[in-house]
């Protein structure tokens, strides 16, 4: 194993951590606020993950980028984006009506 | 290319994203948006490196840059989140009346209010009982299982928060009124009943102000535990027996008991799905209306309704506003909450009240100004009158010496012209006696005066009186009055004030005319019409011929004096004058006096 792929490894391993912990608060916090798009941001969250892993997988298991995949990696972030877009819309327009 | 194309599309849907958040952030500054926004503003640059940076970079290293990214983005992430749940957690913050869930709201109400009776029972007889009470409430609620008194004499209900989702509010409700209830009941053993339901308003005060969402689950409580209840302790035992049979049997949702406490527990099985208010104002008032009578009976009904009143004035502000929002105070039966009933009016129907409020006070006012002038107008005849009598009386006594030769003899002339003076003081003098008329007529001395005499009589009499005028100008009279018809009071005002119309009949009727005089029994009252074919009065003028000094027609000359004393005439024996006139066909002058039938 190379130098990068072994930082790539323990760099992602934190994020694996972290993105675990982001989820449980996430899944707290839908239990308790009344404006619930939790459903979306999930699946962003999802779609985004996904696309975080293939764009980082090569860089782990060779050491390099395929091209191929990195695009589609994009794409499944442009998906998750405009979910998260709407998402956040939503939000917005909810808590601006809870607001007032 | 296609990834580059990519990355700039991600760039803009990222920075829109950032846009959104920060629109958000505008509206409700909040420092955990502040951690959403640094963690978004790192994603459009991710993809600004990629555009810089490739794969085939020599420097190879370039890619952790990626990695360290989405931990400084998860990070934030983590810290927005974190800050955002203790903020809604604190009962404290904005964010727990606007995003806590409904449910997980009213949990944590009744939590408020549970804590705020143990919060005063602890210090009197410490933690036991209350975990004894809440262990036979678990017992009978299992939904309560999981709820705890703590170390920190508090109760916790964070279990129950984890299922609230699966569980009916109603359930929770009924659950939680029964702890509370027992609370309540365990806190008023050691302290006055009166002092418990006064810190009962300030508990569910303090959890409406925390959150209103509770309002619809503690309206029930704070209606019937501090409005009726203190009413019904002070009625006597019997009394609130009946009232608990009678209660207990009908379809009020409420139980009482023999010491006059109530229980709206059943009130939680029925609650409707929607309009959940109605549904409690309603079952209040039917409840109310069932028991009134027989509080009233027990401690009056004056005293019921001041009571009530008082009790619903005591409630929560933020809880009667709503109450009283909802339609409360137009339900209420009389006498409770009066004023509050005008003030709550609506709009349209406030208006009328005042309008309506108004007219009677501007009639009230015009009235008593019309009674002051009248008073100033009676007072100021009275001495004119008396002051020109005493120097008439002395000039027609220095009149009646001359003629009769006492001062020295007159010349034929002299004599003439004595005669005409002595014709003027006369008119001046019956003038002056028609002006002492005016003022009211003392009815204490008419009291004195009155008797029973026939119609039929007087008013012959009277015709007779106007005999000559009459034929003067060639009118006939017709007299329809049964002789069993008889008057009640002074005959010779009564006889003045019939004789005042005639003659104003005869006055203002042209030669050759004819006068109805007719009477008959109305009720206790004799009706008396004096009908002529003269000139008439015109519509304005009718309304203002009783009025002193009124003269309608210039050129029959008069004072506009005689019909004013008809009606004080009249009006002191408590009977009624009025006209009915066409111009040019003639007036009927229609007088209600007091009579009878002749012995």
């Amino acid at each position: 194993m190379g130098r990068i792929q072994a930082i790539m490894l323990l760099l992602n391993s934190i994020i694996l951590i972290l993105a675990a912990l982001s989820f449980y608060y996430f899944s707290r916090l839908m239990k308790l606020v009344k404006v619930r798009r939790g459903a979306i941001l999930a699946t962003s969250g999802v779609f985004l993950l996904t696309g975080y892993v293939f764009f980082i997988m090569p860089w782990i298991a060779i050491g390099g980028a395929i091209p191929m995949m990195e695009n589609f990696s994009y794409i499944l972030v442009s998906i998750a984006f405009i979910i998260l877009l709407y998402g956040v819309s939503r939000i917005y327009m909810d808590w601006k009506g809870a607001i007032k | 290319m296609i990834g580059e194309i990519l990355s700039f599309v991600n760039i803009i849907l990222s920075f829109s994203i950032l846009v959104v958040i920060l629109m958000v952030y505008s509206v409700y500054r909040r420092v955990y948006l502040l951690w959403f926004i640094l963690s978004f503003s790192i994603v459009p640059f991710i993809f600004v490196y990629s555009l810089i940076w490739s794969p085939g970079s020599p420097f190879k290293m370039g890619v952790v840059v990626y990695p360290i990214s989405v931990i400084i983005i998860e990070v934030s992430m983590l810290i927005a989140q974190k800050n955002l749940i203790e903020s809604i957690k604190s009962g404290e913050e904005e964010e727990y009346k606007m995003l806590l869930r409904d449910d997980i709201a009213i949990l944590r109400a009744y939590e408020h209010l549970a804590n705020f009776f143990i919060g005063r029972i602890v210090p009197l007889i410490g933690t036991s009982s209350i975990k004894e009470l809440l262990e036979s409430r678990i017992e009978k609620h299992p939904v309560l299982s999981g709820s705890f008194v703590g170390v920190d004499e508090r109760l916790n209900t964070r279990a129950l928060e984890e299922i609230v989702g699966k569980i009916e509010v109603e359930e929770i409700s009924l659950a939680f009124y029964e702890l509370i209830s027992g609370l309540l009941e365990l806190y008023s053993a050691f302290v006055p009943a009166d002092k418990a339901i006064e810190d009962l308003r300030k508990a569910t005060e303090k959890v409406m102000e925390k959150n209103a969402m509770i309002f619809d689950w503690i309206a029930p409580i704070v209606l019937f535990k501090t409005v009726l209840e203190p009413v019904l302790r002070k009625c006597r035992q019997e009394d609130i027996m009946e009232i608990a049979i009678m209660v207990n049997r009908s379809k009020s949702g409420i139980r009482v008991n023999k010491d006059g406490k109530i229980d709206v527990g059943m009130l939680y099985k029925e609650y409707p799905e929607k309009e959940k208010t109605d549904f409690i104002i309603d079952k209040f008032i039917y409840a109310l209306n069932k028991m009134r009578p027989i509080i009233q009976q027990s401690i009056g009904e004056e005293n019921a309704n001041s009571m009530i009143t008082s009790n619903f004035r005591k409630m929560p502000t933020n809880i009667k506003e709503r109450l009283y929002g909802e339609g409360l105070v137009e339900k209420l039966p009389k006498g409770i909450l009066e004023e509050e009933k005008v003030t709550l009016m609506s709009r349209e129907k406030l208006i009328e009240e005042l309008v309506d409020r108004r007219k009677k006070l501007e009639n009230a006012y015009r009235e008593l100004a019309e009674a002051e002038l009248g008073k100033m107008k009676a007072t100021f005849l009275d001495v004119v009158a008396h002051e020109l009598r005493t120097p008439l009386t002395s000039i027609k006594t220095y009149v009646e010496l001359f003629k009769k030769g006492k001062l020295g003899r007159l010349t034929k002339t002299q004599k003439e012209k004595l005669e005409i003076m002595e014709e003027n003081v006369d008119k001046l003098t019956n003038l002056i006696n028609d002006m002492l008329q005016i003022p009211s007529i003392d009815i204490k001395e008419l009291e004195l005066r009155k008797e029973k005499f026939p119609a039929e009589e007087v008013i012959g009499e009277i015709v007779e009186d106007c005999s000559t005028l009459l034929s003067e100008k060639s009118m006939s009279v017709s007299v329809n009055i049964p002789s069993s018809l008889a008057i009640q009071g002074d005959k010779n005002l009564l006889g003045k004030a019939i004789k005042n119309i005639i003659g104003n009949s005869i006055k203002y009727t042209p030669s050759g005319g004819k006068i109805k005089i007719s009477a008959k029994m109305e009720g206790d009252k004799v009706h008396i019409k004096i009908k002529d074919n003269g000139v008439g009065i015109s519509e304005d003028e009718i309304e203002r011929i009783f009025d002193p000094f009124y003269t309608g027609n210039e050129k029959e000359g008069g004072m506009g004096l005689g019909l004013s004393i008809v009606k004080n005439i009249v009006e002191g024996h408590g009977g009624k004058v009025w006209a009915e006139s066409t111009v040019g066909k003639g007036s009927t002058f229609h007088l209600l006096l007091p009579g009878g039938k002749n012995d």
